[in-house]
């Protein structure tokens, strides 16, 4: 029989990356971003952006370097056995706790939008049950789902901020080049953590079937939600201006609840964008959620991995009930993107690069001087 | 342990049975023979004797009603009997080697055999075959003498198109193998006949065509169809069911299709076909849910009306899935999404209506179901009435008798509709299955019980996997295999769809001939 665990095309696991980048900036990236750098804030996105490109295209190439390896035993061939697994120990517990963030916020969107009177744990379970299902069925149907969504959410999303164009005031764009160098460098960070998800390449990279292409995809996917949030930015920016932006919790969802059709059959789109919104996030949990059966069953050597995806399910829920409304969730979450992600999207990937690059120069000059 | 095993059955070992030679003595021969088809009064015994001196013993047997007697009688029979006294050699002559003379000289019948079984033999003649026993010869000359009174070829019933041919598929697998043949004049074109069910000895073929086929495809189907192990095969459905991918899906995993050029078109796209006696629906693996919203016509029609027809069907496909849902889930969980007088005519015609829209949504649709199933079973004319009387007059007096909103009824009926638009039935009945499941979602979560159902739904398909080939293909393989979505949502003009689908071996994906392309491009250069 066929198994779907199997390998994956580089162009699917773009779609992954896209997908769960997308999750996690699209709701609060407007806000957080204006408050940053006000009228210039595309300066700071494009600057960052170009710079996640190059950290994401590193990465692959960690991944390129070592063809068809976990990311376990990536790490152990260049940092030693037992940072390894101190690390992948430090990895799940990271993504059990991110996981329970993002449901969480998922939840009270839900709630918020579209279901006022059901109990936030009934919305968080049933999420999660869904999720186990698709991470049981396995890597390949989780690139599938992205390559198939991806072009669906795309062309939408273009759609409705077509739409949003007649409230638009171009005056909100003015006044430009206000920002100084350290301004910029001040707001980086919010762009950074914005395009979080592109480092789970190093954990599915060991099941792409074409890895010298890997490099490439990676890059075009962080391109491409760097498109992405530019176009947002732009019509939250033409449509609310710098100042009204900053009130807004969520000011991406705010511009689309703008969208009127009078006279149509559908009048308020506000339901329907929630519905879509749902199935992205969606898209960007379930991959965390198969990222850490995947690294637990690289710990224990296990064979099929489908069988974890549910005892982690109890362990994500507690989390996400940590906080006891929105503003403690998104605190906490603040605090420990701040640290943690810092650790597991840059500091720790850059310390593999530097011991892989090392490697290979001493055995070059090993294989030189011989 | 036990219960599972009782669930599933038990699976015994294949029983391997020892063949027993003929014997040199006739009458041993017949007796065995009759030992082993005791009390089976259909079948015939014919004994004769052959020579002027009429001293060498023969026997026929036979099934009756599955031979062709014309045949025996005239070129069988009058041939070992009379025509052998009349003519040189006589039969003193060539005592010793009579059943080859016999054999090679006498019969005059198109198709003839010998096998070295006892077992081979009584297969023979249960298969509508018969069987030549003679005196001092200890092989069994099998003569192909099968006729039978059989359905002639008509026109499909599941399948209608307006354009194409109208042959389709019969119950006898020699002339549905002949149809194919008809269509594919390729030597390449190969036809591996073998017999399945350990009791009926079914008859089924594996065809496709030998340089275009993906062998790891052809290689998996082989060895799946090993392992069927069943007393009887009475309908391609069987194998089906037991060489499918996941048998708890409610989507079928190999298409089926009574119209021959539906299964020719398969074979030249590189996908497999099997054939199985007594069915009229042949086989098509592997297969994807695109395939199975085709239809043959899309191809006979120009391009643009075929797209715009495909659409659609699509669109058929999520109406008939998602409908009944979104109706439940806007009226009872967001109304705002809706103009507002749109809103206040549906809560003034709800008024009346005691129930919440789940339930009167579960009650619409379970009537129809209803409808439809009593429609199939009753005969014909009366099917079609009784799907006008129930659908008008329970809708009009549930909406009278307050049961049920107005819309609710038009909201079911554009389902049916929709429903009845998708060509292949047993994906239509996959999406009808479904659709409760959406209605309860929709009545617990609203639009984001839906979004859930959705993804739950993808999930499985993107998982879902017929022969190796994902089931959604070439939609989840969008970037690599973007030549596919040529013949999928749309469907490109003709002399533009060159290439075969991905599923073909990769050195056979042009479908151009060659040596004209070459020519082409030669005068291109003059």
């Amino acid at each position: 029989m066929f198994s779907n665990n199997d390998k994956i095309s580089p162009s699917q696991i773009a779609n992954v990356l896209v997908l769960m980048m997308l999750g996690t900036g699209i709701l609060t990236l407007p806000r957080t971003l204006t408050e940053a750098a006000a009228t210039d804030w595309w300066i700071v996105l494009i600057i960052g952006g170009l710079g996640i490109t190059l950290i994401a295209i590193a990465q692959a190439y960690i991944v390129k370097s070592f063809p068809g390896k976990s990311y376990m035993e990536i790490i152990s061939a260049t940092l030693s056995k037992p940072v390894a697994y101190i690390y992948i120990i430090f990895l799940v517990l990271f993504l059990i706790i991110l996981n329970g963030f993002l449901v969480r916020i998922l939840a009270e969107v839900v709630k918020m939008f579209l279901l006022l009177a059901t109990p936030l744990e009934v919305i968080i379970l049933s999420l999660l049950l869904v999720i186990v299902y698709l991470v049981r069925q396995g890597i390949e149907a989780l690139g599938r789902l992205a390559e198939l969504l991806l072009p669906i959410i795309l062309v939408l999303s273009l759609v409705l901020v077509a739409l949003t164009i007649g409230n638009s005031d171009y005056t909100n764009l003015l006044p430009v080049f206000q920002i100084s160098f350290t301004d910029v460098v001040k707001a980086l960070p919010v762009v950074l953590f914005s395009f979080l998800g592109f480092e789970f390449v190093l954990i599915f990279g060991t099941y792409v079937n074409k890895t010298n292409e890997l490099t490439k995809y990676t890059g075009g996917a962080v391109l491409v939600i760097l498109f992405l949030y530019i176009i947002l930015n732009l019509a939250t920016i033409l449509t609310f201006g710098t100042v009204q932006i900053t009130h807004l919790i969520w000011p991406t969802l705010s511009l689309f609840k703008t969208i009127e059709f009078p006279g149509l059959f559908i009048e308020n789109v506000e339901a329907l964008v929630m519905a879509l919104w749902v199935i992205i996030v969606f898209m960007s949990i379930a991959p965390v959620l198969l990222a850490k059966v995947v690294l637990l069953t690289d710990l224990i050597k296990g064979k099929e991995f489908n069988y974890l995806a549910l005892p982690l399910i109890p362990l994500i829920y507690f989390v996400s009930l940590v906080g006891d409304n929105l503003a403690e969730a998104y605190m906490l979450l603040d605090m420990f993107t701040l640290y943690a992600a810092t650790i597991v999207a840059f500091i720790f990937p850059t310390l593999i690069l530097i011991a892989m690059l090392v490697k290979k120069k001493l055995k070059r000059e090993g294989s030189t001087s011989e | 342990m036990g219960l599972w095993k009782k669930l599933l059955g038990n699976k015994g070992e294949k029983k391997q049975e020892e063949g027993q030679a003929p014997h040199k003595s006739i009458e041993m021969n017949i007796k065995t023979i009759k030992e082993i088809l005791k009390d089976c009064d259909d079948i015939v015994y014919r004994e004769v004797e052959v020579g002027v001196e009429n001293n060498v013993k023969a026997a026929i047997i036979y099934t009756d009603g599955m031979i062709d007697r014309n045949l025996l009688n005239n070129y069988i029979l009058n041939n070992i009997m009379l025509t052998v006294r009349m003519t040189p050699p006589s039969p003193e002559d060539i005592k010793k080697q009579i059943a080859s003379h016999l054999k090679d000289h006498s019969l005059a019948v198109s198709e003839m055999k010998e096998v070295e079984t006892i077992d081979e033999g009584v297969t023979s003649i249960l298969s509508g075959d018969t069987v030549l026993l003679i005196d001092n010869y200890d092989k069994l000359i099998i003569v192909a003498s099968k006729g039978w009174q059989a359905r002639g070829v008509s026109e499909p019933v599941t399948e209608i198109v307006i354009r194409g041919p109208r042959d389709g598929f019969v119950e006898t697998f020699r002339v549905n193998t002949a149809l194919i043949r008809r269509r594919v004049r390729d030597p390449k074109l190969k036809l591996k006949a073998q017999q399945v069910g350990v009791r009926s000895k079914t008859d089924m073929a594996i065809i496709y065509i030998e340089d275009i086929v993906n062998k790891k495809i052809l290689k998996e189907v082989e060895e799946r169809i090993k392992t069927i192990d069943m007393d009887a095969i009475l309908d391609s459905g069987y194998i089906e069911q037991l060489i499918e991918d996941n048998w708890l899906s409610p989507f079928p995993q190999i298409q089926n299709t009574e119209r021959p050029d539906v299964a020719v078109a398969a074979l030249y796209e590189g996908r497999i076909v099997i054939l199985v006696d007594n069915s009229p629906f042949a086989l098509i693996a592997p297969t994807t849910l695109n395939a199975m919203l085709q239809s043959a016509e899309d191809y006979y029609e120009r391009w643009n009306i075929a797209t715009a027809v495909r659409l659609l069907r699509y669109l058929a496909a999520i109406i008939s899935l998602l409908l009944p849902s979104l109706y439940v889930a806007i009226t009872s969980f967001h109304p705002q999404m809706i103009p507002t007088k749109l809103a206040l005519s549906i809560a003034t015609t709800r008024q009346g209506v005691p129930f919440p829209a789940i339930v009167e949504a579960l009650i619409m649709e379970t009537t129809i179901e209803l409808l439809r199933e009593a429609g199939v079973r009753l005969p014909g004319p009366i099917g079609a009435t009784i799907g006008i009387v129930g659908g008008l007059v329970i809708g009009q007096a549930a909406v009278e008798a307050g049961i049920v909103s107005p819309l609710m009824v038009i909201v079911v009926a554009v389902t049916a509709i929709s429903s009845f638009a998708i060509p292949s039935y047993n994906v239509a009945i996959g999406f009808r299955l479904l659709r409760f499941g959406f209605i309860f979602a929709a009545g617990s979560f609203g639009l984001y019980g839906i979004s859930l159902a959705k993804l739950l739904l993808l999930s499985h398909l993107c998982g879902l996997k017929s022969f190796g080939m994902p089931y959604l293909h070439p939609f989840v393989t969008f970037v690599e295999d973007i030549g596919d979505i040529k013949d999928t949502v749309i469907r490109a003009p003709m002399p533009s769809m060159n290439n075969r689908e991905s599923i073909a071996n990769k050195n056979e994906r042009n479908r151009l001939d060659d040596k004209q392309e070459e020519e082409k491009y030669k005068e291109e250069e003059e």
